[in-house]
C-alpha cells in the first residue's frame, strides 16, 4: 500500500480495544446480569450491534451502509419502553460513541464532539447505577475526544483532553477533566484495576508513538511538553496497584529530564534503564525510550 | 424485543451418526457468510423460541452472525437494500482503469490531468476526513514487458496530482491474458512498481488450450518461487475455463495445488457458471480438486468486470471501467434475469435489475438465501439447495486442515 502516513501511527478511534478481552466482557456481563432482565439484555445486544454495524462500516468507508444501520437501529430504539431508563442509557452509551465516530468521518466534527459529550454525561448516571466500570469507557472517549480536536489542527486542546484522560488513569485524579474525580480508584475490584492498568499503557503508549512521529525538532518538544507535563506529575502520585506498575512509573518519571532539557542525566539513567529494569510491557516502552535517546 | 431464526440460514446434516441433542451441526448464515458449530440442542431452542435459555456469549454469537434476527426484520428487504448501498459505497471509493494497447504513448500520459480520469477526479472531490483509494490498472496488453513500463509511469503520474495525506492507495497491476512466456526475465528481482498484481487467463475450449493453461501455469509457478515478491504481495490468478473439461485439466492439476498453498495467492477458477456451465458440472469438477487437495475460490472473479469490458468496442484508450461496468451489465444482465423470473416474483427480479445487482443463485452467496419469492409456491431454488451446502460443507472440511508450510 502507498500511504502518506503508515496506518499504524494514526491515533485509533477507540471503540475500545478493551471491548474484545475476556476481561472487559466478564465485568459488562456481570453488572448486566445483576442490572437487567434476560430479555432486556438480548435487546440490548440486538439494539447495540445496528449501531457497531454502523461504525464499523463507516470505518470501511461504507458511508452509506452506515446510515442505513443508524436508521434501523434508530427505528428499534424509539419502540422500546420510556419506563426502561437504564437499557435505554445502555444503548445510548454504543449508540452515542458509534454516531460520533460517522460524523466524525464525515467532517462533521461540532456533532462529533457534540455527540461525545452526551456519552461522558450518559455514562456519569449510568455508573451510579451499578455500571461503575463505564468511568474507564469515559476516560477513553476523552481519546476520541482528543483525536477530533487533532483533525481540527487545535493541538492544545486535544493534548490537554489527553493528558488529563491519562493523568486520572496514572493517579485515580485529574486536574483538567475534573469530572473523572468522581470515584475512588483505590476501591475498584481486582478485574476494573487490571482493566485500568491496560488501557493507561494502551492509551500512553499510542499516544508517546504518535507524538515520536514529529520531525520537526520545535514542533516535537513542544508537543511534548505539552502532553507529558501534567502526566509526569501526576505519575509522582501514582496509584500502584500492581509490581508491573511500578516499572512504568519508572519509565515514565525518565522523561522528565528530557523534557527539562537536561539530555546529558537523561542519557544517563535512561540507558542504565534499559540495562537493569526489567520489561513490564512488552517492547512498545523499550523502543519508545530508544527512540528518545537517538533525540537527546 | 422478539426474535427468529433467518430465513436465510442453512443447516447442514448432523456431523456423526447418534444424531441426538448433543450432536452439532453447521449452521451457515448466508447473510453474513459465516458459519458456526452448534449442538441440535440449541438449535431446538432456537426454533422453539426459548432465546433466555441461551447462554449470554452464544446468544451475541448466533446474533452477530445473523443467525437469529428480530421478528419483525424484513430480511428480503434488507438483504436487497444492504447489497445495492454497499455497491454503491464501493463504488465510490474505487477508480478503476483499463489501459488498451493502443497508442497510449509515454507524453499522452504525462500529459493526464484528473480532468482526463473522471473516476479519479470524483474520487478527488469527495468530502471525507478519511479516503481510501482502490486504484486497479488494467493493463490489456499481450507484452508483460509493456505492460509493466506503462503501469509504472502511469502510477507516476497519478502521484504527481498530489491526493493529500490522509488518501491510502493500493495500486494494483492487472493483466489480461498476456504472453508469459520468459515471465521471470520480465518482472523486476526487487521493488517492484505495484501493490498487488493479478493475472487473468481465459481459457475457449480446444486441445491446444489446455496445453496454453499447463505452459501459463507453469510459467507463473516459476516467477512466483523464484520472486520474493510474488509470495508477499497480494497476488491473485484468475482462470476462466468456460468449456475445458475436469479430464482435460488432470496435467494440470498439480501446479493448480502447488500455487494454491502459497499464502498471499489468491486462486479464483470459474467453469463459467455465468455462462451456461450446469451446477452438476461445476460441482463434479469442485469435487475432483478437492480429492486432488486444490484450494481455490470457485466463484467468478469479482473483477471479472475486465472481461465484461473487453467485450464491448470501446473508442479510447483509457477506459473507465468505475462506471463501464454499470452499464454494461444490463447487456449480460437481460438473459440472467429472465432465467431467475423462474424463481422469483417480477417485481424482485426487477429491482434487482434496476440496481444491478446479480443474482449468484448457485454460485456466489445469494441474495435471496436460496428462497422463492413466488407468492404461490414455498418451495427452494433447486439449484441454491443442491448445490451450496455442498459448497459450504467443503469449505468447512478444508478449514479443518492445517496448511503445509
Amino acid at each position: 500500500m502507498t500511504k502518506a502516513k503508515p496506518v499504524q501511527s494514526k491515533l485509533k478511534w477507540n471503540k475500545s480495544s478493551l471491548i474484545e478481552t475476556d476481561l472487559y466482557i466478564r465485568v459488562y456481563l456481570a453488572a448486566l446480569n445483576s442490572l437487567m432482565t434476560p430479555e432486556d439484555k438480548q435487546t440490548l445486544f440486538v439494539v447495540s450491534k445496528f449501531f457497531t454495524d454502523g461504525a464499523a462500516e463507516t470505518g470501511r468507508g461504507n458511508c452509506r451502509v452506515a446510515d442505513y444501520n443508524f436508521r434501523r437501529g434508530e427505528a428499534y430504539y424509539e419502540a422500546i419502553d420510556a419506563e426502561k431508563q437504564v437499557l435505554r442509557r445502555m444503548i445510548n452509551n454504543v449508540y452515542h460513541r458509534s454516531k460520533s465516530f460517522y460524523h466524525y468521518r464525515q467532517g462533521d466534527f461540532d456533532e462529533a464532539i457534540r455527540l461525545v459529550e452526551t456519552t461522558l454525561q450518559n455514562n456519569r448516571v449510568l455508573e451510579k447505577q451499578g455500571f461503575g466500570f463505564l468511568v474507564l469507557d469515559r476516560a477513553q472517549q476523552y481519546y476520541n475526544l482528543s483525536r477530533i480536536y487533532f483533525t481540527k489542527r487545535e493541538m492544545e486542546q486535544g493534548l490537554s483532553v489527553l493528558s488529563g484522560s491519562i493523568s486520572f488513569l496514572i493517579q485515580g485524579k485529574s486536574k483538567q477533566l475534573p469530572d473523572l474525580n468522581d470515584h475512588l480508584m483505590k476501591e475498584y475490584s481486582a478485574d476494573l484495576k487490571r482493566m485500568r492498568y491496560l488501557l493507561l499503557c494502551q492509551m500512553l503508549f499510542d499516544t508517546a508513538e504518535q507524538l515520536m512521529r514529529t520531525e520537526d525538532k520545535d514542533t516535537f518538544l513542544k508537543n511534548g511538553k505539552l502532553f507529558y507535563t501534567e502526566v509526569i506529575e501526576a505519575a509522582k502520585e501514582m496509584l500502584i496497584l500492581s509490581p508491573e506498575e511500578a516499572g512504568l512509573k519508572k519509565w515514565l518519571l525518565l522523561l522528565k529530564d528530557f523534557y527539562a532539557g537536561k539530555y546529558t542525566a537523561f542519557k544517563k539513567k535512561a540507558t542504565a534503564y534499559l540495562e537493569k529494569e526489567p520489561n513490564f510491557y512488552g517492547e512498545r516502552p523499550v523502543a519508545i525510550l530508544q527512540q528518545y535517546l537517538a533525540r537527546a | 424485543m422478539k426474535f427468529k431464526l433467518s430465513r436465510y440460514v442453512l443447516i447442514s446434516d448432523p456431523l456423526d451418526q447418534k444424531d441426538d441433542l448433543r450432536t452439532e451441526r453447521i449452521v451457515f448464515s448466508t447473510r453474513t457468510g459465516k458459519g458456526i458449530k452448534i449442538t441440535n440442542y440449541v438449535i431446538a431452542l432456537i426454533r422453539e423460541g426459548e432465546y433466555t435459555s441461551i447462554p449470554d456469549r452464544l446468544f451475541t454469537i448466533l446474533m452477530y452472525h445473523e443467525i437469529i434476527v428480530p421478528e419483525d426484520e424484513e430480511e428480503q428487504d434488507l438483504v436487497v437494500q444492504r447489497k445495492k448501498l454497499t455497491a454503491q459505497d464501493a463504488l465510490q471509493r474505487q477508480a478503476n482503469l483499463l489501459i488498451r494497447d493502443t497508442a497510449t504513448t509515454t507524453s499522452e500520459i504525462n500529459a493526464w490531468t484528473p480532468d482526463d480520469l473522471p473516476a479519479l477526479k470524483n474520487f478527488m472531490e469527495q468530502d471525507s476526513v478519511v479516503k481510501t483509494l482502490q486504484l486497479s490498472v488494467a493493463v490489456e496488453v499481450k507484452s508483460l514487458e509493456r505492460g509493466l513500463d506503462h503501469f509504472a509511469k502511469i502510477r507516476n503520474r497519478i502521484r504527481s496530482f498530489g491526493m493529500g495525506e490522509e488518501v491510502e492507495t493500493e495500486y494494483r497491476l492487472v493483466f489480461i491474458n498476456p504472453v508469459i512466456t520468459g515471465m521471470i526475465d520480465f518482472l523486476p528481482l526487487d521493488n517492484p512498481s505495484f501493490d498487488a498484481l493479478s493475472f487473468y487467463f481465459s481459457a475457449p475450449p480446444g486441445k491446444e488450450n489446455e496445453t496454453a493453461l499447463l505452459h501459463y501455469l507453469s510459467a507463473l509457478s516459476a516467477a512466483v518461487k523464484r520472486l520474493p515478491y510474488l509470495q508477499r504481495l497480494p497476488l491473485s490468478c484468475h482462470f476462466m475455463l468456460e468449456g475445458i473439461d475436469s479430464s482435460g485439466l488432470a496435467a494440470s492439476l498439480p501446479i493448480f495445488k502447488e500455487l494454491s498453498l502459497c499464502r498471499n495467492l489468491k486462486l479464483h477458477i470459474d467453469l463459467g457458471s455465468l455462462r451456461g456451465c450446469s451446477a452438476e458440472k461445476e460441482l463434479s469438477f469442485m469435487l475432483e480438486l478437492e480429492r486432488a487437495g486444490i484450494r481455490a475460490f470457485f466463484l467468478p472473479a469479482i473483477d471479472d468486470k475486465y472481461q465484461l469490458a473487453g467485450k464491448q468496442e470501446m473508442a479510447s484508450s483509457v477506459v473507465d471501467l468505475t462506471t463501464a461496468y454499470k452499464t454494461d451489465v444490463n447487456g449480460i444482465g437481460n438473459r440472467e434475469y429472465g432465467e431467475m423470473k423462474v424463481f422469483y416474483d417480477d417485481d424482485f427480479v426487477q429491482a434487482l435489475q434496476q440496481d444491478n445487482l446479480r443474482c449468484s443463485h448457485c454460485v456466489y452467496l445469494p441474495l435471496c438465501g436460496g428462497r422463492t419469492g413466488k407468492k404461490n409456491d414455498d418451495s427452494d431454488c433447486p439449484a441454491f439447495t443442491r448445490n451450496f451446502m455442498k459448497k459450504v460443507e467443503f469449505m468447512y472440511s478444508f478449514s479443518l486442515e492445517k496448511p503445509e508450510a
